[in-house]
């Protein structure tokens, strides 16, 4: 339980010919071979002599690089160098492969003006900042109750804020300060005056704050350390002999964390849960044991983990994480605990897909993907069975797999600590997402017992608003244009940052739809950033939850937009498609609304559409507003 | 015993990319150009993990050569 940190144990061990071939191995050029071994668990040599290899591999003009690159910048008082290793293969892992520079020693705020003064710094995406009590020399302070030392140290870190905002247009990512386990008080340590500890958690409360009033990432890495505990996370042997800033133990879950975080900015973090039955959500296998021999009650140790478990899961859903299960049961005895055991946290209508039958598991995790419209990386899949978890990982790799611990008691831990649903931002729409998906079951049904499409759309009474995103309301807008895969005309992943520019931008304008029918308010779900370049429109970006295809959503979108084009007398509305491996169904949308093409490049297609043409396809949707 | 020996070397062959044939324990620190100061950090934190002991900082600054380093395992209970 202790060494889920410490050994990353949501990872697969090695395979044993490949840990014995490593050496021979790391001689590749193949940086996708790389990237199949930085899934398993490596140790510190290995995942130094993988980036090694890889910064060999990248200095060759030839070297053919596939994967999208990652360029971070580490500002710390600290020695790194232990840490850069893991945490290019944490980034690997997720399919980025990340450039990583370090600021020589010396104080930050001196060598990073001097260096941008220099010219000497190249574009970064990230900044992290990473500091600990000794380098913001926090001490105690009982004269001045703490506030000098308290604002210096906010000083400090804004000075480096306002430089990497100003001068390097990256993405600032600012670590909470790790306290010290030396106590002089005792008890009254952290509540009675302004002790070390005292301070650093004042520090740590105003930096969240000055993270979530802007575009700053909190990278709360107190938190894991306080998992860890700190006797265990700190070690002052190490920070005497080599300024280690912790542990080299706990590199590996300090990378995870970081890159998670990342990863959650860019909106790739995971959406879906599919959860294995028997032995997963309840102990036994209800074909064999029935209704009263599985274990899923209260009063019953092993019961009770289960349920814990469930409502660990119940938890994630509450929060927008889909739910969906995987098994292999005949569909009956599938539902039956969650019908008939009224111990069950979890029930039927939690879940957006219940896949019980005896085709194998790679297959249904498939369907479920395409049922909900979700590409097979935003999945997480929780099987006890390690046959089940092999045989997904070997056949959908873009699945994530995490091994398990046979106590069912440590699954929530694996989940959390793994960092798969992690979030910069929470917004309402994202509780109203995974509801969604359950009601779009009901939808299913009454769109199987209407005979006509037409009549059926119809009948879901749908309403639609559109409204101009500001500063004040971009979480949701600028979730959508990271998240969104399949209605993405021209994948221009923004972040918030990038957003706000553009809001300030006159030249643009941002609108995005909300869409409500009879079963639900599916909240924002399709966004629009508009270019007026002279007597044209520029269609910079055009996105669209998956929730909601085949609605006609897209047609009463661009009619609202030729109605606004019309008005402002244009003479062309322009639609850049850049192609992905997932976004094709944006080009039958362009060819049904009567899109032209003018150009015959392969990947980035120009297409143009005439105001004074009319719509010529039907939606079903009412324009109304909705508050 | 020459199970412990392989371990060690098995580390020592990891931390520093030499092949394990190179090593004996006459290896020293002077003689092999990777044995740098954040690779003996490496060394230390991969010893400490694969024969769960600790090292103090006084042991830390007294290795030179691999003989030191069974001295050191010897003199923590660890038969090699």
């Amino acid at each position: 339980m202790l060494e889920i940190y410490k050994d990353l144990s949501w990872l697969p061990e090695i395979p044993k010919d490949l840990s014995d071939s490593f050496s021979d191995l790391m001689k590749t050029a193949d940086i996708e071979l790389i990237s199949k071994i930085s899934q398993y668990k490596l140790n510190d040599s290995q995942a130094k002599r993988m980036h090694d290899r890889f910064l060999e591999i990248n200095e060759s003009p030839k070297s053919k690089k596939n994967k999208d690159e990652i360029k971070l910048l580490i500002l710390s008082s600290n020695t790194f160098d232990f840490i850069i290793s893991k945490l290019f293969v944490s980034a690997l892992r997720n399919g980025f492969l990340l450039d990583i520079s370090l600021l020589p020693f010396g104080n930050i705020v001196s060598l990073l003006s001097q260096q941008i003064e220099n010219n000497e710094l190249k574009e970064f995406d990230y900044v992290l900042l990473s500091l600990d009590y000794k380098g913001l020399n926090i001490v105690d302070d009982f004269d001045d109750n703490g506030k000098d030392i308290f604002t210096n140290a906010i000083n400090e870190i804004n000075s480096i804020k306002n430089l990497v905002n100003d001068q390097l247009n990256a993405t600032l990512i600012v670590q909470s300060i790790v306290k010290s386990t030396e106590s002089i008080f005792g008890n009254l340590e952290i509540h009675l005056t302004a002790t070390r500890n005292k301070i650093i958690h004042e520090i740590n409360r105003e930096l969240l704050q000055i993270t979530l009033d802007s575009n700053i990432l909190f990278f709360d890495i107190e938190e894991t350390a306080n998992k860890v505990g700190l006797l265990n996370w700190l070690d002052p042997r190490m920070y005497y002999w080599a300024k280690l800033p912790f542990s080299s133990n706990y590199s590996g879950i300090y990378s995870s964390k970081l890159i998670n975080l990342i990863i959650s900015d860019r909106g790739l973090s995971k959406k879906l849960l599919v959860l294995d039955l028997d032995n997963t959500l309840w102990g036994g296998v209800i074909g064999d044991d029935g209704l009263d021999g599985i274990k899923a009650s209260i009063g019953d140790p092993k019961g009770e983990s289960f349920l814990n478990f469930q409502e660990y899961c119940k938890r994630l859903q509450s929060r927008g994480i889909i739910l969906a299960v995987c098994s292999k049961n005949s569909p009956e005895n599938a539902v039956l605990p969650f019908r008939e055991n009224l111990d069950m946290v979890l029930k039927e209508d939690d879940f957006a897909v219940i896949k019980a039958n005896w085709s194998n598991k790679a297959d249904n995790i498939r369907e479920i993907a395409s049922e909900l419209n979700l590409g097979l990386d935003s999945i997480v899949f929780i099987d006890d069975n390690p046959t089940e978890r092999n045989l997904v990982r070997e056949f959908l790799p873009e699945v994530s797999v995490p091994e398990v611990p046979v106590d069912i008691s440590y699954y929530p831990e694996i989940i959390s600590a793994a960092g798969y649903f992690e979030s910069i931002r929470f917004s309402k729409d994202d509780v109203r997402r995974a509801e969604d998906y359950s009601v779009n079951k009901k939808r299913v049904a009454l769109k199987t017992g209407s005979t006509d499409i037409s009549e059926y759309l119809s009948s879901l009474e749908m309403q639609a608003e559109m409204s101009e995103v500001s500063v004040s309301n971009l979480t949701r807008p600028v979730q959508l244009i990271l998240k969104t895969n399949q209605f993405n005309l021209s994948n221009k992943r923004r972040t918030e940052k990038e957003i706000e520019k553009l809001i300030n931008d006159p030249r643009f304008t941002i609108f995005q739809f909300r869409l409500q029918d009879k079963f639900a308010d599916n909240g924002i779900v399709s966004v629009v950033i508009i270019e007026r370049k002279e007597d044209t429109i520029f269609l910079d970006t055009w996105v669209m939850s998956c929730r909601v295809f085949g609605r006609t959503l897209e047609f009463y979108v661009f009619n609202e937009i030729l109605k606004l084009a019309k008005e402002l007398e244009i003479k062309k509305i322009f639609a850049e498609h850049r192609r992905s491996d997932k976004n094709n169904l944006v080009l039958d949308a362009l060819k049904s609304l009567n899109f032209k093409r003018i150009d015959k490049n392969k990947d980035l297609s120009l297409w143009e559409f005439n105001p004074v043409n009319c719509l010529e396809v039907p939606f079903h949707i009412d324009a109304t507003s909705l508050d | 015993m020459k199970h412990n020996e392989e371990k060690l070397y098995k580390i020592l062959s990891e931390v520093f990319e030499i092949d394990i044939s190179e090593i004996n324990h006459q290896t020293s620190q002077e003689e092999t150009n990777s044995w740098d100061s954040l690779n003996t950090v490496r060394m230390i934190v991969a010893i400490e993990n694969i024969f769960s002991i600790r090292l103090d900082i006084d042991d830390i600054s007294i290795i030179n050569k691999v003989s030191d380093i069974v001295e050191l395992l010897r003199s923590n209970g660890i038969e090699i």
